[in-house]
């Protein structure tokens, strides 16, 4: 079912590692989702800059500004930034490290599509609903 | 099985050889003992035992032996006999007179007071020796004993009858048959039982100096505890193990050698071994004298005294430091290995669950896709291949096996091979920049291994630098070797962290340690290899500038 059709829902994904980072664009592509993609916690600062993601989907280990410090940055972003985050992690301690950095959900990697598909379904629905 | 036969048992095996005199004036003096109930030397004493004959007839052998007669004594020979002993044991006897019917010997010292009644065999000079020793070589002996007459003259006087004359039938005295050995039972018997309890001492010191010298030499740190818990006795390895004397050990309580947590565990280990319950590899930490702390197995038992009863505690500790840090070495190599594994997986996963999906449904999927997805399958797995390799490297390094294929090999080849394969990369690479000398620089090399180096090096540097910033590899050959030198102006390395490279899996402290892709293991083996080589790896950085990593390899000769 291609939810992301009926109301389109931009997904910001931030992963570094290249293979991943096509793989979950073509899976939420092919379900309809817009996808915008970052190589490092800069380059998705730079994006938000410029675009309005719905979701973000934010890997943990990357170089240059890793998954911590962008969420950081943008908790210290005025007006506040209310973007709901789904953490991409391969760490035992998901939960742990999705309230460090304020998201929402998680995913432990490898995840399958199924998995990685109801999780963003769910966030977009809340974050167009405005819930 | 009680029995009357009181011959000394022999239980010395080895006959003793010495100079005759020495011996005879030590057996001598043992008879003279033996009239106070002392015993004497064990020379004397284990010949008796040896051979199972009484003090005299020993002291007659004795004298024939030296004389080289194996005949009975002549009645000057036997005369002759009693002066020496006089001499020899400066003896409180002498000859009166010597005749073919009797012998009689003055004494001065025989407790004549006690014995005027008694059986002449309790004064042992007399029984055993002048009576025995003439019953056996005249056939015939009676010893008499006659109080002096003279008035203030203390002793007796002592005759021994060799011939069975009426004189001798009517005197009051003991007879002795001439085949029957006349030690005194008394006398042997004590013998024995000085045998006895020498033979046990000798046992008891050996037994004990050879358990003291098992506890001395153990490696492990042993103490032994007395019923109130604290130490009596310390082995040296305690100074080995925690720099500790064992002196300073005794008479306290080893819970202050420990962690607070570990106390409760170490003390009810003592405890449990002083009450009779083993304790067996319970894992505490003792204090170094230097601060840190060594991790220990210890195994805790009682030691029981007389009739079995509890009397202390033996705990015996055996320092396992460095199996634990390489257990625990080994534990986050699993862990971060599994961690590490994770994102390729998931890349694998997705791809071919997209296959999956395309095969069953295939309109509306490009086939360019397909030929990706298929792409990044065999590109992830041949990933996790080489770092499963890299991890078995790791192993190999850690149990100092790693084999090197060595051959005379230009290094510039592997800047090359460098070069070419950033050219082919479609990463966003920052360029790389080689510089190498124009005539070749020979090492002996595994050609395989030292790409491997190059290669990592050259990952460290684009994975911590800004994109599209330079890195520079650069090869030289000078006095010091060959030269390889990968410079980058990335985020550079603190100096706290500088010592810690190459230790596996450290991640300098300013790169999170969730945050920075890799387990660290790059570095580790780079160095592992150069080093396998007999060369050195060196790493300069400066925070926030950049990095300098240089390698040295030993030159190899121009010929060839």
């Amino acid at each position: 079912m291609q939810r992301g059709k009926l109301v389109e829902c931009t997904v910001l994904l931030v992963e570094d590692d290249a293979s991943l980072r096509q793989t979950i664009r073509d899976v939420l592509e092919l379900e309809g989702y817009r996808v915008l993609t970052a190589a490092d916690g800069v380059d998705g600062l730079d994006l938000l800059d410029r675009e309005e993601p719905n979701v973000i989907l934010l890997d943990l280990m990357m170089p240059r500004m890793n998954g911590y410090q962008f969420a950081e940055s943008l908790a210290g972003r005025k007006p506040a930034v209310a973007i709901p985050i789904i953490l991409l992690t391969a760490d035992a301690r998901a939960p742990d490290k999705a309230q460090q950095v304020g998201a929402s959900a998680w995913l432990h990697k490898p995840f399958e599509i199924d998995e990685l598909v109801s999780t963003v379904e769910r966030a977009c629905d809340d974050a167009l609903s405005g819930s | 099985m009680e029995t009357n036969d009181m011959r000394p048992r022999s239980s010395f095996d080895t006959p003793i050889a010495l100079d005759r005199d020495v011996f005879m004036r030590q057996l001598i003096t043992s008879l003279s003992y033996l009239n106070e109930g002392i015993l004497g030397s064990d020379l004397a004493g284990a010949y008796v035992m040896n051979t199972g004959l009484s003090m005299g007839a020993a002291i007659e052998e004795q004298y024939k032996a030296f004389w080289g007669i194996d005949r009975p004594f002549t009645l000057e020979e036997y005369a002759h006999v009693i002066v020496d002993l006089k001499q020899k044991i400066r003896g409180n006897f002498s000859l009166v007179s010597a005749d073919p019917d009797k012998v009689v010997v003055q004494t001065t010292s025989c407790p004549f007071d006690r014995l005027v009644q008694r059986a002449p065999s309790l004064c042992f000079m007399t029984s055993s020796v002048f009576g025995g020793i003439a019953a056996r070589n005249f056939g015939y002996a009676k010893v008499v004993l006659h109080k002096r007459i003279a008035l203030g003259d203390p002793g007796c006087l002592v005759t021994v009858y060799l011939r069975r004359t009426p004189e001798a039938e009517a005197a009051v005295g003991k007879e002795y048959a001439p085949d029957v050995e006349q030690a005194s039972p008394d006398i042997a018997a004590q013998l024995h039982l000085m045998d006895r309890v020498r033979e046990l001492r000798r046992a008891l010191v050996q037994n004990e100096s050879r358990w003291e010298e098992v506890v001395r030499g153990a490696v492990e740190a042993i103490a032994l505890v007395g019923p109130d818990g604290a130490v009596s006795y310390a082995n040296p390895s305690w100074r080995e193990m925690l720099g500790v004397e064992p002196g300073e050990l005794v008479g306290g309580s080893l819970d202050r050698l420990t962690t607070p947590e570990d106390q409760p565990r170490l003390a009810a280990a003592v405890a449990g071994a002083l009450a009779g319950t083993r304790a067996v590899g319970e894992h505490v930490r003792l204090r170094h004298r230097t601060g840190g702390y060594r991790e220990v197995v210890l195994n805790a038992g009682p030691i029981r005294g007389d009739h079995g009863r509890l009397s202390g505690a033996i705990l015996i500790f055996h320092d396992v430091t460095e199996q634990r840090q390489a257990a625990r070495i080994k534990e986050h190599l699993l862990a971060a290995a599994s961690h590490e594994m994770r994102t390729p997986l998931a890349a694998i996963r997705a791809s071919a669950e997209l296959l999956q999906r395309a095969s069953r449904r295939p309109e509306g999927i490009a086939p360019d896709r397909i030929a990706q997805w298929v792409e990044i399958i065999l590109r992830e797995t041949d990933r996790l291949t080489a770092f499963g390799m890299d991890l078995i490297d790791t192993a190999r390094v850690q149990e100092g096996a790693l084999r090197l294929n060595l051959e005379r090999l230009d290094i510039r080849e592997l800047a090359a091979e460098a070069a070419r394969q950033a050219e082919r990369s479609d990463r966003p690479n920052p360029p790389l920049e080689t510089l190498v000398p124009p005539t070749p620089v020979w090492v002996n090399g595994d050609r395989q291994r030292l790409q491997q180096v190059v290669d990592n090096l050259l990952s460290n540097a684009r994975k911590y630098s800004p994109a599209g910033q330079q890195v520079t590899l650069q090869i030289v050959r000078d006095a010091g070797g060959a030269v390889l030198r990968v410079r980058d102006s990335g985020i550079g390395i603190p100096e706290q962290d500088l010592p810690h490279l190459g230790t596996p899996f450290f991640r300098g402290s300013n790169a999170a340690a969730d945050a920075y892709p890799g387990i660290g293991l790059g570095l580790y083996l780079s160095r592992a290899i150069v080093e396998a080589h007999g060369g050195t790896l060196r790493v300069e950085s400066v925070e926030g500038a950049g990095t300098t990593v240089t390698v040295v390899l030993p030159a190899a000769d121009a010929a060839g």
